[in-house]
């Protein structure tokens, strides 16, 4: 193992990073990666050699996984005339935003304003390009699609499932009865609590490929949408950065491959350009989706082999930045365990642009402070 | 590259493949469907042990594992 990270590249390193938030409940951080090292912050009461175990596995997977993933050059960027500050976020954080739980926030005054003004100037763009708008439920039954693409086996550590009180006078009795007595806020056994049937929504496409199962579209489909989007991210909560409850507005694409590129491109395009307009620096890199750790060794490889997903990283100063914009490729992944079908019968493909909004706005803060006044609005 | 070789990279892709459909040596086996995502690492392995190869990075960007051509390539260039 100590060969095998004192050798592996940036992107297995940075992912291996990742995947330990989803090692052990003791671990509360990671300390370091690299140099051959893995050091961790774990609970005073955990178990060190389960602990230990679970990080010589997991580390073992994730850097094999990474094994054909590229560290390779940038596709674009973008050096901002100003320069980013990570600590205005801090600063922004202490004035517009409340924690009401793990990534749960509450956004004040300006600060909802600028979530409101970023999501425009993206409604706008894919407005532009001929998107019709929809609105989307943030909740995705689990009956359907997510089964057949296997999302649950390739990404249920970020999963939020629900439950709900069965219809029946004398649990909900008991339970009325355990709130009120024994402030209970969980149901437990004699409840009788069951499965919703549904997850809290983790991307906004999925519900628009379940809208149009079974369609034949006669043209190239774009759709636009904004969804309060779920994942649970272990220890790596952090405000605007990685929330449990995030915003994302998504530019979702159905047709024929050769307009989807085309479609995708443009798409990009006025989204560099609106790195402009605000005076964002960052970059756009080959990327992977954030797989569960025995399952990514395929899905990786073959996401980096097709370029099938690219990502805009936005300076936020200090040396880091932020996924803030993927721009994704899906083949026919979604339209044939959906049967979404042109003219002729054949199957169509899908893709989709996703704006992290909240992201967005971490890049404008730091680049420009925690001032409104000095906020380039879009 | 023997007749052998190349005989042994199509059963090798037949069996892991979850249609029984036909494919021309020349054709992309992902983008056919012969061939799904999750079957790419399994085809590294199966190609290494078999053929005594590493499957390098480059080969990998270089789409050498698309068809049966180009891996007959891969493997054949290989001593």
């Amino acid at each position: 193992m100590d060969d095998r990270l004192s050798s592996a590249p940036a992107p297995a390193l940075a992912g291996l990073e990742a995947d330990l938030a989803f090692c052990h409940p003791a671990i509360q951080s990671v300390v370091a990666v690299g140099g051959g090292r893995i050091a961790v912050r774990a609970d005073d009461q955990a178990e060190v050699e389960a602990v230990r175990a679970g990080i010589r596995q997991v580390a073992a997977l994730s850097i094999a996984s990474y094994r054909f993933v590229p560290d390779s050059e940038p596709l674009w960027t973008r050096a901002a005339a100003g320069k980013s500050d990570l600590s205005h976020l801090a600063a922004f954080r202490d004035r517009f935003m409340v924690e009401l739980g793990p990534g749960q926030f509450a956004l004040t005054g300006a600060a909802a304003s600028l979530r409101a003004s970023i999501d425009a100037r993206f409604q706008r763009l894919a407005l532009a390009c001929g998107a019709e708008p929809w609105h989307l439920p943030s909740i995705e039954s689990t009956g359907d699609l997510l089964p057949r693409v296997g999302y649950l086996a390739s990404h249920g550590q970020h999963v939020t499932w629900g439950v709900h009180l069965a219809p029946r006078f004398e649990s909900l009795r008991k339970f009325a009865a355990d709130a009120r007595e024994r402030a209970t806020t969980v149901p437990a056994g004699d409840h009788e609590a069951r499965p919703t049937g549904f997850i809290l929504e983790p991307v906004v496409c999925h519900n628009v490929y379940r809208a149009l199962a079974g369609a034949r579209l006669t043209d190239t489909r774009l759709v636009t949408a904004l969804g309060s989007c779920y994942r649970f991210e272990g220890f790596r909560f952090a405000p605007l950065l990685r929330q449990w409850e995030f915003s994302m507005r998504e530019a979702v694409l159905v047709g024929e491959p050769e307009a989807l590129r085309a479609l995708r491109q443009r798409i990009l395009d006025a989204t560099l350009t609106a790195c402009d307009e605000l005076d964002l620096g960052g970059r756009l890199e080959i990327a992977t989706d954030p797989f569960f750790v025995s399952e990514a060794g395929s899905a990786r490889a073959f996401q980096a082999m097709q370029s099938t997903k690219l990502e805009l990283r936005l300076d936020l100063g200090d040396g880091a930045a932020t996924a803030a914009a993927s721009f994704n490729l899906h083949g026919t992944h979604f339209t044939e365990p959906m049967d979404i079908r042109g003219r002729h019968g054949e199957l169509l493909e899908t893709a989709c642009v996703g704006w992290g909004i909240e992201r967005w706005m971490a890049a404008v803060v730091a680049r420009s402070g925690p001032d409104p006044s000095a906020w380039r609005m879009p | 590259m023997s007749l052998d070789s190349r005989s042994e990279i199509r059963h090798l892709i037949s069996q892991l493949s979850a249609t029984s459909a036909a494919f021309d040596d020349s054709e992309d086996l992902f983008s056919r469907g012969v061939l799904r995502s999750m079957n790419l690492m399994e085809l590294v392995d199966q190609l290494e042990e078999r053929f005594r190869i590493r499957v390098g990075h480059r080969d990998f960007v270089a789409g050498r594992l698309r068809s049966v051509d180009s891996i007959a390539a891969l493997v054949g260039c290989r001593p």
